[in-house]
């Protein structure tokens, strides 16, 4: 689709920073129902800011929940690729990353439209209500949830101003997730590293989106970081 | 300046003799070098009275040159209380002098000094405070004469963000224990961060002597630093101070700029010690100074500090300054050693050889002023007599510019008391030790740790890291061995204080204490340490008993008759050293929450008032016609239709084979029969019987509730649910989900008709959608879960859609609308709205004990169910007679319009008070809610209103709700 | 600042967390005497020394039991409520 014709008032679904993102010069692309921002500046610019440190907003992108007794042996029944552990992660190629927080809760984070369709299949079935556990919840997480990238060699550095938690790459492996508390906010933070470059995804709900992203921008001005759109991330993921 | 006033290199490690910096002090103008401190530059130009003292204004010079030293204290700039001997000289840099009346030179406050007789211990306690109301005339004259820097009332903060930093194992201290602890905790694999208060690694290693072939100290001290700086393990910080251990190895570390909040699993102590001041008559002269103050100025900043020296000692370091005096072309005149006999080693034998005369049972007694008192001109010696303190009364004078002192250490040990550890005196080694770590993951190592034999500080650095690197959980091999004896007991005089008939013998420079002042407070009756500590002041200055703590706990405790073998300093408290406000400060979190909608509220015109974190829509309009806007938007409502933003509500959902039954328990309403597709109030009481909270349940299905709860209240109730069925163990899942979903009221009479052209899968027919129903389908494209609601007393529709499509839903509403005169209602307009309906709002009409039958909400509780919170108290409470009741009242139109909180009275009595009121156009009059005596209570009552003001207004009690009473409106 | 070993997040500043207060037995609600209910309800033993407490990490909504010495506060144990309430709690009707 053409880029210079996709604006994010144009679709339902609307990113809770999406007028921080367009002062901040994005162009858009579609993804589902959604605008999310594919790039700012030149792609050997935003290359660099991937190494150094960039901040991509998310949220556009399609992510699901659920929590309750019986989800993991349900979601695994689905063909869900499953975390062994709380608090980890696993790729799924289907649904995208699958991230276990705590025991019983689960939130799938989507790359793109097909897994977004996917994750949008497994809802039906589970409001379908056939052979579903009989307590327990689907969670709307890219509503509820506002979903930062954050990456480079600095953005552990940029995470210690804001978070009490040993984020540093030593310590907190590939696919480790924390619900912890960032900026006074709660939120979740995956480890998800593109192409060899620390990543982290941040989540919080999604009213304080606009909050977080001062913050997270604030933190960022000390290490020059800028904003990278999806096209920057997709190309280093290959 | 002329070069020749430096010491040539290799003397000066720290000064950059490429770079000059200029600076001015007290309006004149100086040079110095990059690398210097303020003080080090000052004292290059010959500038040796750095301050004045505190009480007397006596002139003082350095006297440790630490980086702590409290004799250094200037203003610089608009910044009060910079440590000079720590602070890097920086071109145009403008300081000048505290404490001073006049000038540095002649300061008049110094004619204090001739009335010190006049001025003894605890003298602000006796002469001010009497008679009552004396202090307040004295304060300001005393705060001028003893102030410390001026503030610049016009400075603004800087910005200053902090970090958490973490770390495997934090060394405190660069020195030689640290540098050889943080390399060995690394060699297990340990994250190491060493933080050294001082601008280079190496810490004694710099400038003390050690040995006499001292070469070999600069080749250990160079190849450590390269090995640490090589290590990726290990992250240096440099000019960072530790200032606080705290739980769990929490660590305050101030940067320049920043303050850094550290987590390390383990920690070692290596912070050295404070080599300790002699106290004898004139001990605070300048030209009197600690022998480790002296190598310092030669070695780091090439000063020569004195032309001909007396070095009074009573160690083996006493030789060593000597031995450095004499190779930076000092004429050294004696050597007073303390002890009768001291005992034989390398260094004082190289002192011998170089002809130098050593005096032995000797000590200073007296040092001599030069002119002004701004320097020395020889220092009285005395043989030790019989007893401690006693000299024999054979003074002799030796001519000198320079005194050396060099009788012991303490150990820098006050972090260590800040997490649980303390030191205790130890009469064998005459000197504090640490009696008890903070916990077995603290480990000490060097001379904070009473270990002063450079080999043996290596073993013990090595051995500090190995047990740090094991207590962070790392594999460990073998532990370290020693070889070396600590030396400790060769270090310090066990009693280094000569008391002089005529005083001026300081024991705390900063607070200009002598030695009697210390007796005659404990004379006074304050003999408990502590207390003489609060009277006398003593340990309270700037410098925090870094050199006044050791001589006092002596004094003290022996005038006191106590035991000195394992005696206790008073206790040490963060910060270790002065933290920087600002930094502290740094960037505050202020969360702020926007609903889906905000940008469009702020659009519109908005005043947003805050609701917890939230910020919503007070009203849209102008601020100075705030009545008109509420009004508008109320008859918005009443007359057309209105748009309200209510994601705000808290929403959970309930699901699982128990939730009906969850919810039985833990509202006081009954559930289980709620028929699907139905909604329900819900009222929420705690143990006590007391209102917390109130909502709606929507049953979606048998096993599934989407419940909401109050804007402010949402987040406690789900706590207080989650906490509750981890003990009930029922079969359900409980989940907030208030982000997931954005919500809005629809109300008015053409509500209907803005919602059926948005919708093509809901029935909006009354028949089809009646009051108190629930629904779901599409609104204005997106999945949306409908409920008819009455809180503002018209036909109306919650309609709640997932968050992100909040602004796309509010977008559509307001176009549908349009042809209907829709507007956006803001939340002063719904509650004016909700009290016409005579509808209540925990928190608001409700306080911490308000009982279910108190605000007149016992048609919500169902008495017969066996359980739910609270229920043994309603009934309890209900037993009784009531003590006040929830009452709607009304005044004529054009009254005043009571606040929130004004009292209702009864003659004397107070019977109540106020909780909602205010001025509503389409009823034409005031209206309200109030507690009132249950006598009061009855419709037709008038009841009285104290107003702010004082006046009483008569207001008559009637039944609620004041509009539409039988609630045909929201019904249609 | 003091770490709680949170038996699910593992350790974590105690910012993080809430204390619920003491766990403590309920008496029956329609059986005990108005005293019982009272000293159940407003009064605490104010122990000196190890009491199990209720606390919940707030970011994962989590609620864990914890003994802690009101003196040292000094953590000793962490574990999953369920260690103490396994079985489904029922209010039945009293029976007069």
């Amino acid at each position: 689709m053409n880029q210079n014709t996709v604006t994010p008032e144009a679709q339902p679904y609307r990113s809770f920073v999406y007028r921080q993102l367009q002062a901040a010069g994005a162009h858009f692309s579609h993804c589902r129902q959604a605008a999310i921002a594919a790039g700012y500046a030149g792609a050997d610019i935003e290359q660099a800011r991937l190494q150094r440190l960039a901040l991509a907003d998310l949220s556009p992108l399609p992510r699901l929940g659920f929590k309750g007794v019986g989800v993991p042996a349900w979601l695994q029944g689905q063909g869900v690729n499953m975390p062994e552990t709380a608090n980890t992660a696993v790729a799924d190629p289907q649904y995208g990353l699958v991230a276990r927080l705590g025991y019983n809760e689960l939130l799938l984070l989507g790359r793109d439209a097909a897994q977004g369709d996917a994750q949008e299949r497994l809802a039906a079935t589970w409001q379908a209500g056939a052979d579903i556990p009989a307590q327990g919840n689907l969670l709307l997480r890219a509503h509820s949830h506002a979903c930062f990238g954050l990456y480079g060699a600095f953005a552990d550095q940029v995470l210690a101003k804001l978070c009490a938690v040993d984020l540093r790459p030593r310590t907190f492996a590939q696919h480790a997730a924390a619900l912890t508390s960032v900026a006074r906010v709660g939120a979740i933070i995956i480890r998800d590293d593109v192409a060899g470059v620390t990543g982290y995804q941040l989540l919080v709900d999604g009213s304080y989106a606009v909050y977080l992203l001062d913050c997270l921008s604030d933190a960022m001005t000390e290490f020059d970081g800028d904003f990278i759109g999806l096209d920057t991330l997709a190309a280093a993921a290959g | 300046m002329s070069d020749s006033t430096r010491l040539p290199a290799p003397a000066g490690s720290l000064i950059d003799r490429s770079a000059t910096r200029t600076f001015t002090f007290e309006g004149r103008q100086y040079t110095g070098y990059a690398g210097d401190t303020i003080a080090s530059a000052l004292l290059a130009n010959g500038v040796n009275v750095l301050s004045r003292s505190f009480k007397y204004h006596r002139p003082r010079g350095p006297l440790v040159f630490n980086g702590q030293d409290t004799n250094c204290f200037l203003q610089v700039g608009s910044t009060p209380n910079v440590r000079a001997d720590r602070a890097p000289l920086t071109e145009g840099l403008n300081a000048t002098p505290q404490n001073v009346f006049g000038s540095l030179r002649f300061d008049f406050g110094s004619a204090v000094g001739l009335l010190a007789p006049f001025l003894p211990v605890g003298f602000y306690y006796k002469a001010f405070y009497k008679p009552r109301g004396a202090w307040r005339f004295w304060e300001p004259v005393i705060r001028r004469m003893a102030g410390l820097g001026k503030l610049d009332h016009d400075a603004r903060p800087a910005y200053r963000d902090k970090a958490y930093r973490f770390a495997d194992t934090v060394v405190i201290g660069a020195g030689p224990a640290g540098l050889a602890a943080a390399l060995e905790a690394s060699s297990h694999g340990a994250s190491v961060m060493l933080v050294e208060a001082g601008p280079r690694l190496g810490g004694s290693l710099n400038y003390a002597r050690f040995m006499v072939e001292r070469d070999r100290v600069v080749t250990a001290r160079d190849e450590l630093v390269a090995a640490v700086e090589a290590d990726p393990n290990i992250e240096v910080l440099t000019d960072a101070a530790c200032t606080g251990w705290f739980d769990d190895n929490w660590l305050a570390v101030m940067l320049e700029e920043r303050l850094l909040k550290v987590r390390a699993k383990s920690v070692v102590i290596a912070s050295g010690s404070i080599e300790q001041p002699m106290v004898f008559r004139n001990n605070d002269l300048p030209g009197v100074m600690l022998g480790s103050a002296a190598q310092r100025l030669m070695r780091e900043y090439a000063i020569q500090p004195g032309r001909r020296a007396v070095v009074a000692t009573a160690n083996s370091d006493g030789y060593g300054v000597a031995l450095d005096l004499l190779d930076h072309g000092v004429e050294v005149a004696a050597v007073v050693d303390l002890r009768a006999v001291p005992p034989d080693c390398e260094l004082s034998r190289a002192v011998a050889e170089r002809g130098v005369r050593i005096i032995t049972g000797h000590t200073p007694y007296e040092a001599l002023p030069a002119g002004g008192k701004r320097g020395i001109r020889g220092v009285v010696i005395d043989a030790l007599g019989h007893g401690s303190g006693l000299v024999a009364g054979q003074p002799q004078t030796i001519d000198c510019d320079l005194l050396c002192t060099s009788i012991g250490y303490t150990p820098a040990g006050q972090l260590v008391c800040h997490s649980g550890g303390a030191l205790a005196y130890d009469e064998k080694l005459a000197m504090l030790t640490i009696e008890q770590l903070p916990g077995d993951t603290a480990a000490a190592a060097g001379s904070v740790n009473t270990v002063f034999n450079l080999y043996a500080v290596f073993e013990d650095g090595r051995h500090a890291g190995w047990s740090a690197a094991r207590a962070a959980g790392l594999a460990v091999g073998a532990e370290p061995g020693r070889e070396h004896e600590s030396d400790a007991g060769t270090q310090n005089h066990p009693w280094p204080i000569f008391p002089h008939p005529k005083g001026k013998d300081f024991i705390d420079f900063d607070e200009d204490l002598q030695v009697k002042d210390i007796l005659h407070a404990i004379e006074d009756g304050y003999d408990d340490l502590d207390l003489v500590k609060r009277y006398s002041t003593v340990v309270m200055g700037p410098s925090q008993g870094r050199y006044s703590a050791l001589n006092t706990l002596r004094v003290a405790t022996r005038a006191t008759g106590r035991e000195l073998h394992g005696a206790r300093v008073t206790t040490q408290r963060p910060p270790f050293e002065p933290e920087t406000i600002n930094n502290l400060a740094g960037r505050a979190f202020q969360p702020v929450k926007y609903t889906p909608m905000h940008q469009r509220h702020v659009d519109a015109g908005a005043e947003l008032i805050s609701a917890g974190a939230w910020l919503r829509p007070a009203y849209y309009g102008d601020r100075d016609q705030v009545a008109a806007a509420i009004e508008r938007e109320a008859r918005a409502i009443r007359e057309g239709v209105g748009l309200i933003d209510v994601s705000t509500l808290g929403k959970i959902e309930i699901r699982g084979p128990d939730a009906a039954e969850f919810l039985n328990r833990v509202y006081t309403f009954a559930y289980v029969k709620q028929p699907i597709g139905k909604t329900r109030y819900l009222l929420m009481t705690e143990a006590s019987g007391a209102i917390t909270d109130d909502g709606v349940a929507c049953r979606l299905a048998e096993d599934h509730f989407y419940v909401t709860a109050t804007t402010g209240g949402v987040d406690a109730v789900y706590r207080n649910m989650m906490r509750l069925n981890a003990e009930w163990c029922l079969q359900i899942d409980i989940t907030n989900v208030t982000g997931a979903w954005a919500a809005v009221n629809l109300a008015g009479p053409e509500s209907r008709k803005v919602l059926e052209k948005l919708t093509d899968d809901i029935d909006c027919s009354s028949e089809g959608f009646p009051y108190l129903f629930y629904r779901e389908g599409h609104v204005a494209g997106v999945p949306a879960r409908l409920a008819r609601v009455g809180f503002v007393g018209e036909l109306g529709y919650e309609i709640h859609v997932p968050a992100g499509y909040g602004e796309h839903l509010w977008d559509a509403i307001l176009a549908a609308g349009a042809d209907h005169g829709i507007r956006p209602v803001g939340v002063e307009a719904q509650r004016l709205l909700r009290l016409e309906k005579g509808h209540l709002i925990v928190g608001q009409d409700t306080d911490g004990l308000t009982t279910p039958h108190e605000a007149g909400m016992a048609w919500a509780v169902a008495g017969k169910k066996p359980f739910f919170v609270g229920k043994r108290a309603v009934e309890v409470l209900a037993r009784g007679p009531l003590t006040r009741q929830l009452a709607g009242f009304e005044l004529p139109a054009g009254s005043p319009v009571p606040q929130e909180c004004n009292i209702v009275v009864r003659g004397e009595e107070i019977t109540g008070r106020v909780t909602s009121a205010a001025a509503s156009p389409t009823l034409n009059k005031v209206i309200g809610l109030a507690y009132v005596a249950p006598d009061q209570s009855e419709p037709g009552t008038t009841i009285q209103i104290k107003l702010s003001d004082g006046r009483l207004l008569p207001a008559k009690i009637v039944t609620a709700p004041f509009y539409d009473p039988d609630s045909e409106r929201q019904a249609l | 600042m003091k770490i709680m070993p949170c038996p699910l997040n593992g350790p974590r500043n105690i910012a993080e967390f809430v204390c619920g207060g003491e766990v403590k037995a309920m008496p029956h609600p329609s059986q005990a005497g108005d005293a019982e209910w009272a000293d159940y309800l407003f009064l605490e033993d104010n122990t000196l020394g190890f009491v199990t407490e209720w606390w919940l990490h707030v970011a994962s909504g989590y609620w864990f039991i914890a003994e802690r010495h009101t003196a040292s506060n000094e953590i000793i144990r962490t574990y999953p409520a369920s260690e103490l309430f396994s079985q489904r709690v029922e209010f039945q009707e009293n029976n007069e």
